[in-house]
């Protein structure tokens, strides 16, 4: 049977890059399974509720499988807490459902419209990176339909290759059918937040390193625009999870009961006028003071997903869209966080606050992003400079010996890449063993040549 | 562990057909939600189970499966003691999301099509309503959701052999609401304009007319509660019929509709 697809204008979260593809929305296994052996499309690449910035879920002139109407979750062990779900289940879904039973994902990102296929192929991070690793820690086991139309079964002791190749394999390696994962058993939906206000970079990079210690969630805001004695100051937050005892009494009964906020959606894109490193420089300046220190309890949503209220938030960059980057250094170049740091601030690029944390050594795929050290993420406006300016933060970042996060560039050189993702060659050869005719594909692999052009021509 | 035969089935049960289409999932989350048994019945059992264990785990309620073939009206009789099996009598109400839409071109070349269609939007209705019906109308009480569709307000060039299985549905469903007009049982005739759906998927429909299938769910659910007649999803294709409807037979026949 052959299923239909919509042609469709896609874009990253970061709206950089718009491209034409075909996109199919199967809602059962057969539809899954049958799109892979689709001969009208030249290669196809899944895709969940789209929040990767870049191009990582972008395929132009081929398919794209939007995996969002699988979203069943298949079995639940309460006792253990093992969760096993389809693909297109979201982050949400899970936390309305599990979070008033006392469960929560080990790793929550800073948003929880994600779904779980997105989050194992990007093997995602969140504020308690440093004590309990990547997404990809949790996953006990994923059945992937590989570009041949096998179901595998992969876990880390059956299939364990591939089981490393898929999770960060920027969905390169096939399509997750279903996944099982590990839950954490919460004490409440609220967390004990102690707010640090630093006035520059040593003192910022000193409390973040203290608060590591103690608190098993931490985050820094920075402020990117501010200068010279000012330059780096920013806000650290470090948390730890309430238990009900220690909430006030109307919620002691009710430890995981959280108010709902009414969302507010961004109705337009912002006129390009809108931000400029004034505009910016003043909401950062009223951020930065506003969050005095402090000690304080926030429920789960405030603190984990403070950017969820906002839909469509990315539209305040207006239709040019913006660029996420995001990169770590290992933990002996914190010098070239100094000079990044410089760099930007003197060139004075309008970013919101940009958000630092310091990674622990865990990752779990070839690809994963993470090392041992520190990781800045900032938005930088589209504007006709941007791509120069990324070229030159791209070159600081090589030279200490970091990294770009995949799951957010979109510029990247593909020598870049190969140099600072040294496992990219297990993850190549396996790749050609598992796809030697290149089905999975994606606008990112072809331009970071992790998969080589192209010889059909483009459908679309 | 989750197991289904910890879960008491509540009093309130609803059996839904067709019920791996997205509204028809849809809908079973919404009685779900309100803690209703459901049994969910459809042509592709594999699928079924998969919606069943997952309404169990999200709403921990009582949720079984039954194979059911709107085609097979030989079978529905036995079909339907099943079903009386699984819920321990009749259940309170019935709800119908099954449908079959054929490409309009090749229907009219193909009377297999034709068939296939009367034979599920509207036999298939008639023969399983039927059979519950007796035993409502001797109880006094139960209700169906059924949905039609605005394609049988009017028939137009462009998809008439499914719209005239839905018109006759729906005169169908008008002749159920006379009949119990004076008793206990309610019947909601659903006409939904477009919707995001696996059978509308791929024909590039203009996105401000489409509802999603969680949204009609919930704007069905929230008609039944209100004990409405007709509902239109979403609200503003009643007043689209009614212009189509209602459009001069000479204006009419000149449109691209």
């Amino acid at each position: 049977m052959v299923f239909p697809a919509e042609k469709k204008l896609l874009s990253g979260w970061g709206r950089y890059y718009r491209q034409w593809s075909y996109v199919f929305r199967p809602e059962g296994w057969n539809a899954l399974q049958s799109v892979i052996k689709d001969e009208r499309v030249p290669d196809l690449i899944a895709r969940g509720l789209g929040r990767s910035y870049g191009d990582t879920a972008l395929n132009e002139g081929g398919a794209v499988v939007d995996i969002c109407r699988l979203n069943r979750f298949i079995n639940w062990d309460e006792e253990k807490g093992i969760l096993t779900c389809e693909a297109g289940v979201t982050l949400k879904e899970i936390l309305d459902i599990f979070l008033p039973r006392g469960w929560l994902p080990y790793v929550c990102p800073g948003t929880k419209f994600i779904t779980l296929g997105g989050a194992i192929a990007n093997d995602i991070h969140g504020k308690n990176h440093h004590c309990e690793g990547t997404f990809g820690k949790y996953v006990v086991a994923l059945e992937l339909i590989t570009p041949t139309g096998e179901i595998l079964t992969c876990s880390r002791y059956e299939n364990s290759e591939i089981f490393k190749a898929t999770i960060g394999g920027i969905g390169l390696t096939g399509l997750i059918r279903t996944a099982t994962i590990q839950l954490k058993k919460v004490p409440s939906a609220y967390l004990h937040i102690d707010i640090y206000q630093c006035k520059n970079f040593d003192d910022l990079l000193q409390t973040a390193q203290e608060f590591d210690k103690k608190y098993p969630y931490t985050v820094a805001w920075v402020d990117c625009l501010a200068q010279k004695e000012n330059m780096g100051r920013g806000i650290v937050m470090g948390g730890t999870f309430a238990n009900p005892n220690d909430l006030p009494s109307r919620l002691k009964k009710h430890p995981y009961l959280q108010k709902h906020k009414q969302e507010i959606k961004v109705p337009i894109d912002a006129p390009s006028w809108a931000l400029t490193p004034r505009t910016v420089g003043i909401f950062n300046s009223w951020y930065y003071d506003w969050n005095k220190s402090r000690y304080e309890l926030q429920p789960i949503e405030k603190f984990f997903f403070p950017l969820d209220r906002i839909l469509e938030w990315n539209r305040i960059y207006g239709k040019r869209g913006f660029i996420q980057y995001q990169i770590v250094f290992p933990k002996d170049e914190i010098k070239g966080f100094k000079v990044l740091l410089e760099s930007l601030s003197s060139s004075q690029v309008a970013s919101f606050l940009a958000v630092l944390k310091r990674t622990g050594p865990y990752r779990e795929g070839y690809l994963s992003f993470p090392l041992e050290g520190y990781s800045l993420a900032l938005d930088i406006p589209n504007y006709p400079g941007t791509a120069k300016l990324v070229e030159d933060l791209d070159f600081i970042t090589r030279r200490y010996g970091g990294r770009v996060y995949l799951a957010k560039d979109s510029l990247m050189k593909p020598d870049m890449f190969k140099e600072s993702y040294p496992e990219w060659k297990y993850f190549a050869e396996l790749k050609e063993k598992l796809d030697p005719d290149h089905r999975f594909s994606s606008s990112m692999a072809r331009r970071l040549e992790i998969v080589p052009q192209r010889r059909r021509s483009p459908i679309c | 562990m989750l197991n289904p035969s910890n879960i008491i089935p509540s009093t309130k049960s609803v059996v839904i057909f067709g019920s791996v289409s997205s509204v028809g999932r849809a809908i079973a989350h919404e009685f779900a939600k309100q803690n209703y048994s459901i049994i969910l019945c459809d042509i592709n059992q594999d699928e079924n189970e998969r919606i069943a264990k997952d309404i169990q785990i999200r709403y921990k309620v009582f949720c079984d499966t039954t194979f059911f073939d709107a085609e097979d009206f030989d079978r529905h009789h036995e079909f339907i003691s099943e079903i009386t099996k699984k819920v321990c009598g009749y259940p309170e109400g019935i709800v119908i999301c099954f449908g079959y839409m054929p490409p309009q071109e090749e229907a009219q070349k193909n009377f297999a099509l034709v068939k296939k269609t009367v034979n599920i939007n509207y036999l298939g209705v008639v023969s399983v309503l039927e059979k519950f019906l007796e035993k409502f109308e001797e109880r006094n009480h139960g209700f169906i959701i059924a949905i039609s569709s605005v394609a049988g307000d009017r028939g137009r060039k462009s998809n008439y052999i499914y719209g005239s299985s839905k018109g006759a549905l729906t005169r169908y469903l008008e002749g159920l609401q006379h009949r119990f007009a004076r008793s206990n049982i309610r019947v909601l005739i659903v006409k939904p304009g477009f919707m995001d759906t696996s059978m509308t998927y791929g024909m590039n429909l203009p996105k401000r007319l489409i509802a999603s299938p969680e949204e009609a769910g919930r704007i069905i659910f929230k008609s039944w509660q209100k004990n409405k007649q007709v509902v239109y999803v979403k609200w503003f294709w009643r007043y689209i019929m009614l212009i189509i409807q209602h459009l001069p037979r000479f204006i009419f026949l000149r449109t691209q509709l």
